[in-house]
């Protein structure tokens, strides 16, 4: 069978469920007759709707202009931990842990939310507070933003999952992958993607956002095309003009 | 079948801009349609985003550097108007999940663009209480067999992330399955 992505394999990816593999994953959505013959025609007569002159022109300047600004301002976040806050904060979750091990608790939609929150954010303190130990690296009055960089979790990845356990999964998966990087590259810290995670000593610096470019010197060329991306999505300006 | 380069000269070319959409359009029409569809499920809004999406990524071009793919590029944009449709539905609607459950398989048994079976509409309604990016990814890799690598590049998230958040999914779709089969 033919799937969408023009793959004519059909094997399932390896951990999927055992009832996921009797639906057939063929197509089921229809479409109006003659749907795709019109849609170029309609998108073209959209995107012919006049636009600024120098529209694509100014987007580049627009661009760097913004990416210099950021990089100006920064786009972390500055607050600073307390010393000590997630080595307390991992202490409190274990005693409150073994204290509530006994109680079940049936909350109602709403408090089951609020649960799942709490717990969550307690599991990403006890998360960071084992990267934090492991990295080695970090000062005593490094900021949140930065074990969350370090660690390679972004918040998108919090965001991800809803309860402690899916987070405490994650968890032991991430550390796993660091784990193993290190043993395969024999150095200290984790290589991959982590690397590339902006260093205490780059954030909230001119060198943040692009490692190794001062922002007096930020040109077209310097820029990638994550910053473009970012940049043309998140305009509202341009999602105005659409 | 136009390759990227080839393209991106017809776009940078002044005098070919306008052909560069149109042949855009007609070699990534349907994979971006799908995914969208997929992901919105009504036929009408996946339309809506998937015309944003291609106007999105071809005035964009200009900037386009060929760090990735052009489909990679248009998958992501994709990813996010549907991602961010669906948040703001869902803000907007406050329908719980519990409605959701109820109400999902009768829209789709009455949607005359739906043609699945029951067990298809069950499939649909679980993915419809996943949160929004999971769905994604679970569209990205279960549907479209996309590699991590290039789920990772669309969605802007670690590959031990995308494994965790597709492994999750699986199982809370055959937890619903396993509740309602």
């Amino acid at each position: 069978m033919k799937n969408l992505s023009g793959n004519t394999e059909n094997q399932l990816p390896d951990d999927a469920g055992k009832r996921l593999t009797i639906i057939s994953r063929d197509n089921e959505f229809s479409i109006p007759e003659g749907y795709f013959d019109s849609l170029e025609n309609r998108i073209l007569e959209k995107a012919m709707e006049p636009v600024a002159e120098d529209f694509f022109e100014k987007q580049e300047e627009e661009i760097i202009a913004q990416v210099k600004l950021e990089n100006k301002i920064g786009k972390h976040n500055h607050f600073e931990i307390p010393e000590g806050y997630f080595e307390k904060m991992a202490q409190d979750i274990v005693s409150s842990n073994k204290e509530q091990t006994k109680v079940i608790v049936h909350p109602s939609s709403g408090g089951r939310r609020l649960l799942n929150r709490v717990m969550g954010i307690a599991a990403a303190a006890a998360i960071f507070f084992v990267i934090y130990l492991y990295s080695g690296t970090a000062d005593k009055n490094e900021s949140f933003e930065a074990l969350l960089n370090e660690s390679g979790i972004t918040e998108e990845d919090i965001s991800y999952f809803s309860t402690e356990e899916e987070y405490y999964d994650y968890y032991l998966e991430e550390i796993e992958e660091m784990l193993s990087d290190s043993l395969v590259t024999g150095a200290g810290a984790p290589s991959g993607r982590i690397q590339h995670y902006p260093k205490q000593n780059e954030i909230n610096s001119d060198r943040a956002i692009i490692p190794n470019t001062p922002a007096d010197t930020l040109s077209w060329e310097n820029l990638s095309d994550e910053d473009i991306m970012e940049y043309l999505l998140e305009s509202e300006d341009e999602t105005n003009n659409l | 079948m136009l390759t990227d380069k080839e393209l991106l000269e017809l776009y940078n070319d002044p005098s070919s801009r306008e052909r560069s959409l149109s042949l855009l359009v007609r070699q990534f029409q349907k994979s971006i349609y799908y995914f969208i569809r997929r992901m919105v499920l009504d036929h009408q809004d996946a339309d809506d985003l998937t015309q944003n999406t291609f106007i999105k990524a071809w005035r964009g071009m200009v900037s386009f550097r060929g760090e990735s793919k052009i489909a990679t590029w248009l998958h992501t944009i994709a990813y996010r108007e549907a991602v961010t449709f669906l948040a703001t539905k869902k803000r907007l609607g406050k329908v719980s999940l519990e409605e959701v459950e109820f109400s999902l398989p009768a829209a789709l048994e009455a949607d005359k663009y739906y043609s699945g079976d029951e067990i298809q509409r069950m499939l649909q309604t679980a993915l419809a209480t996943l949160p929004e990016k999971q769905k994604a990814v679970f569209v990205l890799k279960y549907y479209e067999e996309k590699k991590y690598d290039e789920i990772a590049d669309i969605t802007g998230t670690s590959v031990g992330a995308l494994k965790a958040s597709f492994h999750h999914a699986v199982q809370k779709i055959e937890a619903h399955l396993a509740k309602h089969l």
